[in-house]
């Protein structure tokens, strides 16, 4: 969809070199510190902003029921109702009245229908948003922020409707700054740096294998347990105060409870064993703390599975 | 034409009504008054138009900017693959808008006229509302290129205001040829019927919508190949 896609504001490259395409049937996670180029790369993908250099690919997706996106703040008509707005977009996108039934329950908004969107929470508005995009029952569905202002069930809800929409065969792409939102929900992930696609590919590979955490008494004997468990086999690393094992697709029981054969073995009392779910976060920080070393971007290919 | 559809769904609302009032309520005020001056409601008639017009041009202009403002314009743009679509959609509805105004401004004034004096022929009343059409049609124009091109209400609102009222008039007087070029006095002209000597009306049209016509044309353009980062 984007080929070698450059986008410059003046002198500050927002998107650089980019190659990327949305996966059809996931949903895929587009994150990045601010200023890193996602919210470019949505308008890109929409058409909004021209390229710099490169080809923006939308002639077969964009258009009609092709394409939808809610980009940034709710963009209503505020002194119409909630309902009069469903159908404006309606008509632009050809969607009839039985679609704005059907997108207003599923964004659970049929209570505020015939409210004007000037009184609607913000919350209420960003749902009102959420269906309009879902009017078109587009192949590609761009959600930039959509958990703003929105309360733990209706977040809930959202994820729900992602995943859905997804498993209908839609390709989604969700920006969020709420990592933790992305979790549980994105199957793969994006992450954009200065510009560039730094990753792209399966979220739990971004993310990484579970792991152990273990610590002795002592750096010492911390140092002295690692070596111990490499000789058992089990492949750690210092981290701070405690020794990190990952998992790599094994048993995390089967290893903790090596781990603590081998330390009782060998007379090394444990202070802690337990086991450590990686989460987006850290990898988070991890990539992009390292990203500005990387020279080359380490980018699966998009594919349109 | 989907683009034309929602646009005129998105203006059936409050303020689209008060706007209509205040036309047809500003024509019959007129209307009314210039019996006082010895004139016929026709004559009245003819006085508002042009003001009812620059309330028209205002309404384009604000409707233009502030769907950039607003960033409804986003919607527009991602729905339809044509930018000139959307242009275009957009234009045509708040022509049709100020066409509908200037046409039920016509009616009510009509139907009310012999309650404020002598009742015009169908045929004059007819004229009369097919020059207020073109002048807010012209003004249109006006005012939603340059909506699109300041992107910004209050700047929209203060170019097209004051090119109307003070700009036009201190460039009046200097020059016979720079005269027949001031779009807002030619159609002040053709809404009075009294076109100036040796310009026919066809003429007056053209000098009055070209300019404007023009001016949208270069909104288009820049329309087609600006970025929208609102």
């Amino acid at each position: 969809m984007l080929d070698n896609v450059t986008k410059k504001f003046g002198a500050t490259t927002a998107v650089d070199s980019v190659s990327w395409a949305p996966r059809l049937g996931r949903v895929t996670a587009l994150v990045g510190l601010n200023g890193a180029g996602k919210s470019t790369l949505m308008r890109l993908i929409t058409g909004l902003v021209r390229p710099t250099g490169g080809e923006v690919a939308v002639g077969d997706v964009r258009g009609g029921r092709a394409l939808s996106a809610m980009i940034e703040a709710p963009a209503l008509f505020s002194g119409l109702s909630a309902r009069r707005n469903l159908r404006i977009h309606a008509s632009l996108t050809g969607a009839d009245r039985a679609d704005v039934a059907r997108v207003a329950e599923l964004a659970s908004i049929d209570d505020v229908l015939d409210r004007r969107v000037s009184a609607l929470s913000q919350g209420y508005r960003q749902r009102v948003a959420i269906a309009v995009a879902l009017l078109a029952r587009p192949r590609i569905l761009l959600l930039d922020e959509p958990t703003n202002a929105l309360d733990p069930e209706a977040i809930r809800q959202l994820r729900q409707l992602v995943r859905k929409v997804a498993d209908d065969g839609s390709a989604v792409i969700v920006s969020s700054h709420q990592l933790r939102e992305l979790e549980g929900t994105a199957d793969a992930l994006t992450l954009i740096h200065e510009g560039k696609v730094r990753y792209d590919g399966p979220f739990d590979a971004f993310v990484g294998p579970p792991s152990l955490r273990v610590r002795a008494v002592g750096d010492a004997a911390n140092r002295g347990l690692l070596n111990l468990l490499e000789s058992h086999g089990i492949h750690g690393e210092l981290d701070g105060p405690a020794i990190r094992i990952r998992q790599n697709g094994g048993d995390g029981d089967e290893i903790a409870q090596a781990v603590f054969s081998a330390a009782a073995g060998a007379g090394i009392d444990l202070t802690e064993l337990s086991h450590i779910a990686p989460t987006l976060e850290e990898a988070f920080q991890t990539a992009t703390s390292a990203a500005s070393t990387i020279t080359e971007s380490p980018v699966t290919a998009g594919a349109q599975s | 034409m989907k683009s034309y559809r929602a646009e005129l769904l998105r203006f059936v609302n409050r303020s689209s009504i008060a706007l209509l009032l205040l036309c047809v309520g500003l024509i019959l005020f007129s209307m009314s008054n210039a019996g006082h001056q010895h004139h016929t409601p026709l004559w009245g008639f003819r006085q508002a138009a042009i003001l009812t017009a620059t309330l028209l041009l205002g309404r384009a202009a604000v409707v233009a900017s502030g769907d950039f403002s607003s960033g409804t314009i986003r919607a527009w743009l991602i729905s339809r693959p044509s930018r000139a679509e959307v242009f275009s959609g957009k234009l045509a509805a708040s022509i049709t808008f100020a066409v509908g105004a200037a046409v039920l401004a016509g009616a009510v004034a009509y139907a009310l006229s012999g309650t404020m004096g002598d009742v015009p022929g169908f045929g004059a009343m007819a004229e009369a509302t097919g020059q207020l059409a073109f002048a807010g049609t012209v003004l249109t124009f006006f005012g939603h290129a340059v909506g699109v091109l300041t992107r910004s209400i209050p700047v929209a609102l203060t170019l097209t205001l004051v090119w109307i009222l003070p700009a036009e008039k201190g460039l009046q007087g200097h020059s016979a040829t720079l005269d027949k070029w001031l779009p807002g006095s030619v159609l002040q002209d053709i809404t009075l019927n009294r076109l100036r000597q040796g310009m026919s009306p066809t003429g007056a049209a053209l000098h009055s919508a070209l300019p404007f016509v023009l001016l949208d044309v270069l909104a288009l353009v820049l329309f087609l190949r600006r970025d929208v980062n609102n």
